[in-house]
């Protein structure tokens, strides 16, 4: 047990811990064969339920035990015991390429291809998540081919996909963004074909297997480049649609129904004006890294700024939010909700959309995405409100160990202090 | 500390009465009285207010008569008669100054007729039809200080006008106000391969100069040596006029002070200077005033800039050195944000938002005008929903020489 808090990221503090809790286990017995830590925080944000005020939440191994006010939760006796401002589920990501070098597979239509084969996991994109208190994600691959293939749901502590992996597979990543000299039109035929082929395929395995059953010989095994469109037919996948503007929305929400393939739409910054018919086709939507876009008034020589997530909200479709991985601010999820936040998207909703909202859309809400008894204990211990620029996090948990410290953080350290070296002092 | 950037300002009247003589034949300088409304007066009451140039009131009244202010304070007497504007649980600062504007100049922030270009005013280029002046004026930034782009070594002459557009007449406040100069690697980027292009005819108007870090270094030298060739740039040996200099990394900034030695340039503004923190010494000791921006990751950036800090402008502000934000080339609706990070980072919340206003009045010269509440000063202000460095706070409105041209629906 104890050589599970040596990873690179802990400290001596930790490695003492965890020999605290060693020592616990004497004591307790049985029961408390796994660590427990009791965080204590000023300000806990459930997500699934209200923020509770001076409450503590329990970690039993790599689970949330218990969680409530100080009144409400016993701490056990030996418990190592951390002390926050304020406590929140980690943050989860359903939709990015961190860690991919190439996000597209140049062919139109690689439903086989999984991102992860492709993943580097020292890349410092998922240092960085973890620093800014991601700990869930979706890699999947970027938005230029047809059939992209499916994405995996990791966590952002390598050194392999192996230790990173949360669960394989995420979502069939579907484009209809015109891309590689093909317009609007051709990805969208690219992409029926696509659907037809298997169905053809499928047609006459079904024919061949019933020739085979009837002289009892042995069943064609499904061809491994067709399987994952199976999945996909037959609604075991979710569709991850990139549409980059309304035209190629409109035709997606088509596409969803005419298939009944179970979908979430990935828009483009420019696709708030299909948000009600969204709503009532009742398909959830990753928005955009880039939440505000401007339309000239002619008339009135005035700018109209939209804010998407706004439209979204009052339109009524469920959505996450996205990093971005080259825009100033939209970097940091948090960033995201708080602009949303501020232009009248309610702080529930926009703390909805960063958390507990990703992890339905990818399939993961019963392990992440709040903080509730069973889950998973990935925790972000912040030094204020989440939606306060000058909040930090201070430590990540993920499956109840701590990955991440503010105070071991060097590069970090050097970003903020300009010292070359900053452990030097 | 701030000693430095009103004798800034002071040489700027001077350098602008000085050109206006210079250039009076060109015509250039199109200064046009603003009219305001007869007779208007306008009380923002029970509201916070970060008046920047004095201590914050936690509830007080901003007295606007005809345009200007005419009263600050916790306990000020409305006249009768006057429009009142509820501020309870609002909080009203100074219209936010970007010090370094390029937004609204479209591909024509820098001249390619010449590397050396001191006579081209800036303000003469800028649309004021542009959505991007009007982006900038609904996201608080009321005063643009407009300079040249970065990719001649020696840009033009800055100026200074207001975001707002009435009836299509552009507000100019005060043009010359500096000269740009620019060192590093946005003045020789490119022009190695148009000396490609054109190897077999090196007379081609196309080849330029320079093509490395020294050949700029050189051809600013050989500018401010012929003033003969180039009469503006006596006005900023002689401290008439600000040189600023947009420099980014550390050698480049070294460059600009040591350029600045040689020739005897009182006054220099240090641009960009994304690496400021690496000469925090040499910057403070001569209280080089730097303009920051824009916006932009570490992560994310140009080799040159790899090695910048989060915490720029709190290292520069807390050695002393006035620190100004500006969107150069950036989104120009942003700014806010610009000192929102700084503080994040570690810069103190009030110089973070004296960098937005009156040190950025006081860098483009406007300080006279603009850049904080206090009496005589134009009626730029912004009403927000909380704590202006506060994300989740939004501009409600935006009034502009005492009138509301902008309000959040």
């Amino acid at each position: 047990m104890q050589s599970r808090f040596t990873g690179s990221r802990a400290g001596s503090v930790l490695r003492l811990t965890g020999l605290l809790c060693i020592g616990l286990q004497a004591v307790v017995g049985a029961r408390a064969q796994e660590p427990v830590t009791a965080i204590k925080a000023a300000k806990i944000i459930t997500i699934s339920g209200h923020e509770i005020t001076n409450g503590v939440v329990l970690v039993r191994g790599s689970k949330i035990a218990a969680v409530g006010t100080g009144a409400e939760v016993q701490i056990p006796a030996g418990a190592t015991v951390l002390d926050a401002a304020c406590v929140m589920p980690g943050l989860v990501e359903a939709h990015t390429s961190r860690g991919m070098d190439a996000a597209n597979e140049n062919v139109a239509v690689v439903p086989f291809v999984s991102t992860a084969d492709g993943i580097d996991p020292v890349n410092i994109s998922f240092e960085d998540a973890l620093r800014d208190g991601i700990t869930t994600l979706q890699v999947i691959q970027g938005n230029n081919t047809v059939v992209g293939g499916t994405g995996i749901i990791v966590k952002p502590i390598g050194p392999t996909v192996e230790t990173m992996l949360v669960k394989r597979p995420g979502a069939m990543k579907l484009s209809l963004a015109p891309s590689g000299g093909r317009n609007r039109i051709t990805q969208l035929e690219e992409l029926r074909r696509a659907f037809e082929d298997y169905a053809t395929y499928k047609q006459q395995l079904d024919e061949r297997r019933a020739a085979q059953k009837k002289a009892s010989q042995p069943l064609e095994e499904i061809d491994p480049k067709q399987a994952a469109m199976r999945d996909l037919v037959e609604g075991k996948l979710t569709a991850f649609i990139y549409c980059p503007g309304d035209p190629e929305t409109l035709r997606a929400i088509e596409l969803v129904q005419a298939r009944k393939l179970k979908a979430v739409l990935v828009l483009g910054s420019d696709c708030w004006r299909t948000a009600p018919l969204l709503a009532k086709s009742h398909i959830p939507v990753v928005l955009d890294p880039k939440l505000i876009t401007w339309e000239t008034d002619e008339d009135k020589d005035r700018e109209i700024r939209h804010v998407i997530p706004a439209e979204f909200y009052r339109a009524g479709v469920k959505f996450a939010l996205e990093a971005s991985a080259t825009l100033p601010g939209s970097r940091y999820l948090w960033y995201q909700a708080a602009i949303a936040v501020s232009y009248g998207v309610p702080r529930a909703e926009a703390l909805r959309s960063i958390t507990l909202t990703p992890a339905e859309l990818i399939g993961v809400a019963n392990r992440v995405g709040s903080i509730e008894v069973g889950k998973d204990a990935n925790l972000l211990l912040t030094t204020g409100d989440p939606l306060d620029s000058k909040s930090w996090v201070d430590t990540v948990l993920i499956e109840g160990k701590t990955v991440y410290e503010r105070k071991t953080d060097r590069r970090l350290q050097k970003l903020l202090s300009g010292k070359e070296q900053a452990d030097a002092q | 500390m701030h000693s430095v950037s009103r004798r800034v300002s002071q040489a700027v009247h001077l350098g602008a009465v000085v050109l206006t003589t210079l250039l009076a034949a060109s015509g250039a300088i199109a200064q046009k009285a603003v009219k305001p409304p007869i007779k208007s007066v306008i009380a923002i009451r029970n509201a916070r207010i970060l008046p920047v140039s004095s201590p914050e009131i936690p509830v007080g009244t901003v007295l606007i008569v005809n345009g200007k202010i005419r009263a600050v304070g916790a306990s000020v007497t409305i006249p009768a008669g006057a429009t009142i504007i509820e501020g309870v649980g609002k909080v009203v600062i100074p219209g936010l100054v970007d010090a370094g504007a390029r937004f609204g100049l479209g591909e024509t922030a820098n001249e390619q007729a010449s590397e050396v270009t001191p006579s081209i005013h800036v303000l003469e280029q800028v649309n004021r039809h542009s959505p991007e002046l009007r982006r900038a004026l609904q996201s608080g930034v009321t005063t643009a200080c407009f300079t040249p782009g970065p990719e001649n070594i020696v840009g033009g002459l800055c100026g200074a006008a207001k975001t707002y557009v009435s009836n299509g007449e552009f507000l100019p406040l005060r043009d010359n106000t500096a000269i740009l100069a620019a060192l590093g690697e946005d003045t020789f980027n490119g022009n190695g391969s148009f000396l490609r292009a054109n190897a077999g005819n090196l007379s081609s108007i196309y080849l330029r100069r320079p093509n490395s870090r020294m050949g700029a270094v050189f051809e600013l030298r050989h500018a401010l040596d012929s003033l003969s060739l180039y009469p503006e740039l006596k006005l900023v040996r002689m401290g008439a006029l600000p040189l600023r200099i947009h420099a980014t990394a550390a050698n480049d900034i070294r460059a600009a002070v040591t350029i600045a030695d040689e020739f005897k340039v009182p006054h220099i503004v240090i641009d960009d200077c994304i690496e400021g923190y690496r000469d925090l010494d040499i910057l403070a000791a001569r209280h080089i005033p730097v303009v920051l921006g824009p916006l932009f990751d570490p992560q994310l950036v140009s080799p040159e800039r790899a090695a910048t800090v989060l915490n720029n402008a709190g290292l520069l502000s807390d050695a002393g050195v006035p620190v100004a934000f500006g969107s150069h080339g950036g989104d120009e609706t942003q700014l806010r944000e610009y000192a929102i990070y700084a503080v994040r980072a570690g810069m103190k919340p009030d110089l973070a938002l004296r960098a937005l206003t009156l040190t950025a009045a006081e860098i483009g010269g406007v300080a006279d005008r603009v850049g904080s509440l206090q009496d005589g000063k134009d009626a730029d202000l912004l009403i927000l929903s909380g704590d202006p460095l506060d994300l989740t706070s939004h501009i409600e409105r935006v009034i502009v020489n005492g009138q509301v041209v902008y309000r959040a629906e």
